[in-house]
């Protein structure tokens, strides 16, 4: 995910606790990179998804 | 616009209805170009077809019929790649997918669109949201304010 365009730098350094500052254009998303890759997990895995699987959403919904 | 589609065969698209997402989808990245359709099934649902990938598609929902209290804060950065100029040109819905236990809600990352410039974008909100909400008949007490 850090590209060309995105430079990360060492803010701060204190016992073994590294602060990290990131600069990226802005149109880059900049995410923790764990939240980023479960939503592209979550992504890929809903790409999967048939109609045939969507028939009980009618009865969820709230009233 | 003609386009292949595994789900729902070959279909005619208006060239005025597609959305771009400039970033893609997170995981779905080489996805730029998007149609969105109704199901013909169920009026709560849509789906964003890729037109450049026939297998691609997600079920979108507009939360708020699932999810009664939902809202989101939603940073000003994630926003601003989409140049919103008036929050009434947004219409804002979440991915649905499936786990074992049944269908399930992205309430963490809803996806933005921009109805004015046709554009879209999926965005990280803020706060405590399920990445994979269940839906089942207790999600409609779901209180939730980010």
């Amino acid at each position: 995910m850090i590209g060309d365009n995105i430079v990360v730098t060492i803010v701060d350094i204190r016992g073994d606790k590294v602060r990290l500052g990131i600069n990226a254009p802005s149109e880059i998303p900049v995410h923790r990179q764990e939240v980023y890759e479960a939503i592209q997990r979550e992504n890929i895995r809903a790409a999967s998804l048939a109609p045939e699987e969507t028939r009980d959403l009618g009865d969820l919904t709230s009233k | 616009m003609w386009i292949n589609t595994t789900r729902f065969g070959r279909i005619d698209v208006d060239s005025a209805d597609l959305l771009t997402f400039q970033s893609g989808l997170p995981g779905l990245e080489q996805c730029r170009e998007w149609a969105l359709l109704a199901d013909a099934e169920n009026d709560a649902l849509g789906w964003l077809q890729c037109t450049t990938r026939d297998d691609i598609a997600v079920a979108v929902v507009s939360p708020r019929r699932f999810v009664p209290h939902y809202q989101v804060r939603i940073p000003r950065s994630e926003l601003t790649p989409l140049r919103l100029h008036d929050i009434c040109h947004a219409q804002l819905v979440v991915v649905v997918s499936k786990n074992n236990k049944g269908l399930t809600l992205n309430l963490k990352a809803p996806i933005v669109i921009n109805l004015e410039d046709r554009t879209g974008r999926q965005v990280v909100a803020n706060g405590d949201l399920s990445l994979d909400q269940q839906l089942d008949h207790t999600l409609a007490t779901l209180k939730k304010s980010a």
